[in-house]
């Protein structure tokens, strides 16, 4: 996403935990700027957007960040709650809110990376399933919220897409899912990328409150 | 223009209503103009303005001119 967005001359700021991958992303793309951070430390999150604020504002947040780890029902434990609920739905919140603030005066685009799993059910995704469920909820309502300061919040609901989130997927699950995916091919980034661009863009400016699956047809 | 005419013009634009109306007792949801999206757009002006980020904590409590001035003074904005 950072590639496609700064060939397109946006200034992209990306953000993560770690610094030495952070480093190495900065090292492969020109001009990319990167501040790390953890976005399951609320407190962390404020002089992030204060910092955002000094540098002239923000007109696009991408929530890409997310965890899967994949249970059976029987074994998950509280703190898989946590963490999952934490990284891939409670984050989303005060990420939200700063950045509806800093938007609020000229508008902007807020996308949210959900999943297919999120409508899908599927063995051993509960949690990450329900977690992405409530993004997309939460997607919907601040939709309704920011409308009328032209704020516009949408999801990408990606199916499998050839990224390291799959390295926890056994190869039978792997299998399996290739098999149901009608394109018989899983996404590539870029593809998640070109729509998220759309989604940032003017082209997009009558659209929000939706959730826009993209999964070579696997939820048909 | 001083910081208390800033506060003043930032609640009328925010609020829509006229700038004699922005007094010290006026007090959230007690007009139709000042409603949680009111409230929002008021919060983002104030930052935008003064250059800070306020916590959850202080935009819930802001529920009046005189309280926004005493939380927007916790932040070294003098009044």
């Amino acid at each position: 996403m950072a590639e496609l967005m700064l060939r397109e001359g946006a200034r992209v700021i990306a953000v993560a935990r770690s610094k030495d991958k952070l480093e190495q992303l900065a090292k492969c793309l020109d001009r990319l700027e990167t501040y790390p951070l953890d976005i399951t430390q609320t407190q962390d999150i404020k002089p992030f957007f204060a910092w955002l604020q000094k540098q002239g504002g923000l007109d696009v947040l991408i929530n890409n960040a997310g965890m899967m780890e994949p249970k059976g029902f029987g074994f998950i434990k509280g703190e898989d709650l946590q963490q999952s609920f934490t990284t891939n739905l409670f984050s989303l919140f005060p990420l939200c809110q700063f950045a509806a603030r800093l938007m609020s005066k000229k508008g902007g685009s807020i996308i949210n990376v959900s999943s297919v799993l999120a409508q899908k059910a599927t063995l051993g995704q509960a949690v990450y399933s329900a977690s992405k469920a409530g993004g997309e909820a939460l997607t919907k309502n601040l939709a309704l919220e920011l409308a009328g300061q032209k704020v516009r919040v949408n999801a990408i609901a990606p199916g499998s897409i050839d990224t390291s989130l799959l390295d926890n997927l056994s190869e039978q699950a792997l299998a399996q899912t290739l098999a149901e995916i009608p394109m018989q091919r899983l996404g590539l980034p870029q593809e998640v990328a070109q729509l998220a661009l759309f989604l940032a863009s003017d082209e997009s400016q009558y659209i929000t409150g939706q959730v826009i699956t993209i999964d070579g047809g696997w939820s048909l | 223009m001083t910081n208390n005419e800033k506060l003043i013009h930032l609640f009328s634009e925010a609020l829509t209503i006229a700038p004699e109306l922005v007094v010290d007792s006026l007090q959230y949801n007690t007009i139709p103009q000042w409603d949680s999206t009111a409230h929002m757009v008021l919060i983002a002006q104030l930052e935008a303005e003064f250059e800070i980020m306020l916590d959850t904590d202080d935009i819930i409590d802001m529920s009046s001119v005189a309280k926004a001035r005493e939380i927007l003074a916790r932040y070294d904005i003098d009044f």
